[in-house]
């Protein structure tokens, strides 16, 4: 069961990848431990990231997907992250996530803002306020 | 009393609910897909729903058609179509209390649908339909 699950994850994974394979700058995380692991990390740096919180039948979410996949292609000095809220429900938990989409800009671990719903202009304009270089 | 255990341990995958990697293990997405029965009750509902409320789809029925089928995933898999566009700690007592039902408290008291199911006719992503056909649905989640 377990090698069944983790090779089903593991071939979902792989699959997201490819399925966003021109611009595969947006990075999804498909378990806890490994967030955790990045998200440390990153707390040692002064990068900004942002994570998209969304969910598999999140009309808005599909809605929103393609201009951050464009923004992370513009802000190539920004961590772009997805997570699906039922995949990985301590993350959303973790972060007070309601609604969705949720896209929360973090940098040195600390939330510095947040945009829920589809506001592409927004998150725009929070992430280029934000972004070490600007 | 280990061999108990053991043959305890044995039989619970045999037990256990089954899970949904039996569906397609080469989907893409670890989803499900709805019932088609509850793809089209769903459908109905919206286009019930709409012309009710006044409200109209999205120009993008790629957002109508991925939230009608995460109502009528939610309707297959907890009895009731919650909202696909909230996170919760307990679905199952989410549905119980009712408030992100389809149609939503916000939605029936002011017509507001964070989802964008129902957009009132000012909204920037509006467009002016009230209708949706199976068809339509199907071909804009194809590829999800």
């Amino acid at each position: 069961m377990g090698s069944v699950l983790s090779n089903f994850f593991g071939g979902d994974a792989g699959a997201e990848s490819q399925s966003s394979a021109e611009d595969s700058s947006v990075t999804s995380f498909h378990s806890s431990a490994r967030w955790q692991l990045y998200f440390n990390e990153l707390k040692e740096t002064p990068k900004l990231i942002v994570i998209d919180f969304s969910a598999s039948w999140c009309g808005p979410c599909k809605f929103l997907e393609p201009a951050i996949h464009a923004m992370s292609q513009k802000f190539t000095d920004v961590d772009f992250v997805k997570i699906d809220v039922d995949e990985l429900p301590d993350v959303a938990q973790e972060f007070g996530v309601q609604a969705m989409p949720t896209l929360v800009l973090v940098k040195r671990g600390k939330e510095l803002d947040r945009v829920v719903g589809a506001k592409k202009d927004e998150l725009e304009k929070k992430i280029a306020k934000h972004r070490p270089s600007s | 009393m280990t061999t108990q255990a053991s043959a305890f341990s044995v039989a619970v995958p045999s037990v256990a609910p089954p899970f949904r990697r039996l569906r397609n293990p080469f989907l893409v997405r670890a989803q499900a897909e709805p019932s088609d029965k509850s793809v089209e009750i769903m459908r109905k509902f919206s286009e019930q729903y709409a012309r009710k409320s006044g409200t109209y789809f999205c120009v993008d029925k790629g957002v109508t058609s991925v939230v009608i089928k995460g109502l009528a995933d939610h309707k297959d898999t907890l009895g009731a179509p919650l909202c696909p566009c909230r996170h919760y700690d307990d679905k199952a007592a989410e549905v119980a209390q009712g408030f992100w039902n389809c149609p939503c408290v916000p939605m029936r008291e002011r017509k507001e649908c964070h989802c964008m199911l129902f957009l009132t006719p000012d909204n920037d992503f509006a467009g002016n339909e009230q209708t949706i056909t199976l068809d339509e649905i199907q071909e804009s989640t194809a590829n999800m």
